[in-house]
């Protein structure tokens, strides 16, 4: 290595941008690797296929003289299976998939060799959350979904409305969303691994009842999503958009709220 | 006004100040108003007991933990409200240095120069070959960190510090983990980084900071108990002394000595040899020239041993410690 001198020290260093988003590109370029570079970027997108296609089978080819028997018709219960069933699941998929996320790189020490770089803990966590919603979305969604629509559409024997099936789709995205954020800041708050899975599952599982118990007070949560999910994707319009605004609402303040805490934090 | 809000110099002469640093875990004080000064382009060790507040207080200066009180500038800068600027020119090795075991040595390099400017293929590949190469890893730079031993990670560690040339390392028990060659090894980096940055780093190696350090800060019980020069560390605990060790050497001789206006006094103890003199002088010149001539001055005498006694840091360390510990109990 070539000798250097004292004063070449600072041409030599590399200086970094500072910001909310310091650091943000090199962090979103790791978490999606997390993905691309390991099996994730194969095994996920089969795997929410057959969570999300496998059930709709039942109806339209396993069983379906039982579901033929139903008054709705298997069509319409295979697409109610898909967008319910699918809301459901995704949401559940997006909470253990991201709550172990700063909870292990708290508890490992990689959170603050991180953070030891001109890295800005909001960038930290934006990082994580644009990144997994991407790649959860990708995994999701676009490969079930194509599949769903061509199924439901051969059994339909003319091609799906393009707009209810995508619009329902974003609700469903918004409402996986919605729970990847919620895990996100509670994994940024709580250091307790269990409780920031239970804690959000709980109110996954708890939905309906909440509802019930809300009344009109649900319209400000994002508790309404799954329930308009297959409405809409029928092709009814949306009763109100309070629960959308709200949802996109209830996502900003839980992430403004994780950044203000996680940038107390003692690391 | 605090000191320490005044607007940053425009190149500030030190590169790390603290003023009144503090830091509370609940009732529990780790850093009880901590003032230090590091000078720039020097190795400067940072001793102390465990739970001292060492790296309490390095993790204050990259904004990794919050001060209770007083305040950190580094090159200037504030530890806390520019703490994005500082971490841009620190380079940090943790106590137990961690990283993504997924990747390799490699990857986690370029991992890290990704946080700083964009520097192009060509050069950030030369950067990260240039790192391996000083830390010794270039043989397995592609070996998944999971496959590393302590050591190699420790060694990642420092490569990963110096990637982006920092202006200042902050080094958390860089040869904690290392075996003897290891620890050489690392040492020599210091050393050699040296006309490079500001070296900032804390051990329970007292021998590798006389080895390397050009100056050194004691912290006792979340206080600094002693910075100075290590030199001027060593020699100012105690008066000079030497010792001879001899034979059939008179009282006379020993009246003759002790009336040299340089000697303070003479000591004398058996010996499994003969006689053990302690003789503490003012002079240290003059002591050398003079005082094994004066010995030998009588025919009859033998001299076995003739030494300057040197006060290892370990000396000097446990008295200032233990002294820094009792005043802090004494406050308390």
């Amino acid at each position: 290595m070539p000798a250097m001198r004292t004063g070449d020290v600072a041409t030599m260093t590399t200086r970094p941008r500072t910001g909310w988003w310091s650091g943000f590109t090199n962090l979103f370029r790791k978490e999606l690797a997390a993905w691309t570079r390991t099996r994730s970027w194969w095994v996920q997108p089969l795997v929410w296929l057959m969570v999300l296609v496998g059930p709709m089978t039942l109806p339209l080819y396993l069983m379906r003289d039982l579901f033929a028997s139903e008054t709705t018709g298997v069509f319409e219960m295979a697409r109610e299976m898909f967008f319910s069933f699918g809301a459901l699941a995704t949401s559940i998929g997006a909470v253990l998939i991201m709550h172990g996320s700063v909870v292990t790189e708290r508890q490992s020490g990689t959170a603050a060799w991180v953070l030891s770089k001109p890295v800005a803990r909001s960038a930290m966590l934006a990082a994580k959350l644009v990144a997994n919603a991407l790649a959860l979305l990708v995994a999701a969604f676009v490969l079930p979904s194509v599949v769903a629509y061509a199924l439901l559409s051969l059994e339909r024997g003319a091609a799906l409305p393009l707009a209810p099936f995508v619009a329902a789709l974003g609700l469903s995205a918004l409402n996986l969303l919605f729970y990847l954020v919620l895990t996100l800041a509670f994994g940024a708050v709580v250091r307790i691994r269990g409780v920031v899975l239970s804690v959000p599952l709980a109110l996954l599982l708890a939905g309906d009842l909440l509802v019930s118990l809300l009344a009109r007070g649900a319209e400000f949560s994002p508790l309404l999503l799954p329930r308009f999910v297959p409405f809409v994707a029928a092709g009814g319009a949306l009763p109100t958009a309070l629960p959308v605004v709200a949802t996109v609402a209830w996502c900003v303040a839980l992430m403004a709220a994780a950044t203000i805490v996680f940038g107390r934090e003692d690391l | 006004m605090d000191p320490m809000r005044r607007a940053p110099p425009s190149t500030p002469a030190a590169a790390i100040e603290t003023k009144g640093l503090s830091k509370r875990y609940g009732e529990t004080v780790a850093l009880d108003g901590l003032d230090l000064e590091v000078p720039r382009n020097s190795i400067f060790g940072f001793l102390g007991p465990n739970g001292a507040g060492k790296s309490t207080t390095m993790k204050l200066l990259l904004g990794l933990a919050h001060p209770t009180g007083g305040a950190a500038r580094v090159f200037g800068l504030d530890a806390s409200r520019d703490s994005l600027a500082v971490r841009g020119r620190v380079g940090y090795l943790a106590q137990e240095p961690r990283f993504y075991d997924y990747m390799t040595a490699r990857e986690t390099l370029r991992f890290v120069l990704g946080f700083f400017e964009p520097l192009g293929a060509r050069e950030t590949r030369l950067r990260v070959d240039e790192a391996l190469e000083l830390v010794g890893l270039a043989r397995i730079a592609d070996r998944s960190i999971r496959g590393l031993s302590g050591g190699e990670r420790q060694r990642l560690g420092i490569a990963q510090a110096w990637i982006h040339r920092p202006d200042l390392l902050i080094l958390d028990e860089p040869a904690a983990s290392l075996d003897p060659m290891g620890r050489a090894d690392v040492l020599n980096i210091l050393r050699r980084l040296r006309d490079r940055a500001t070296v900032f780093f804390s051990t329970h190696i007292l021998d590798d900071v006389q080895r390397v350090s050009d100056t050194v800060a004691i912290l006792a019980r979340g206080r600094r108990v002693a910075q100075a020069p290590i030199q001027e560390l060593l020699t100012a605990k105690e008066a000079p002394t030497f010792v001879a060790e001899v034979r059939d050497v008179d009282d006379e001789a020993r009246a003759d000595i002790e009336r040299l206006p340089w000697v303070r006094s003479v000591q004398v103890g058996a010996s499994e040899r003969g006689t053990t003199w302690r003789v503490t002088v003012t002079d240290v010149a003059r002591a050398e020239a003079d005082l094994l001539r004066r010995l030998l001055q009588d025919p009859a005498a033998v001299v076995v041993e003739f030494r300057r006694v040197a006060f290892e840091l370990e000396d000097v360390f446990l008295d200032l410690v233990k002294e820094g510990s009792d005043a802090g109990h004494a406050n308390r």
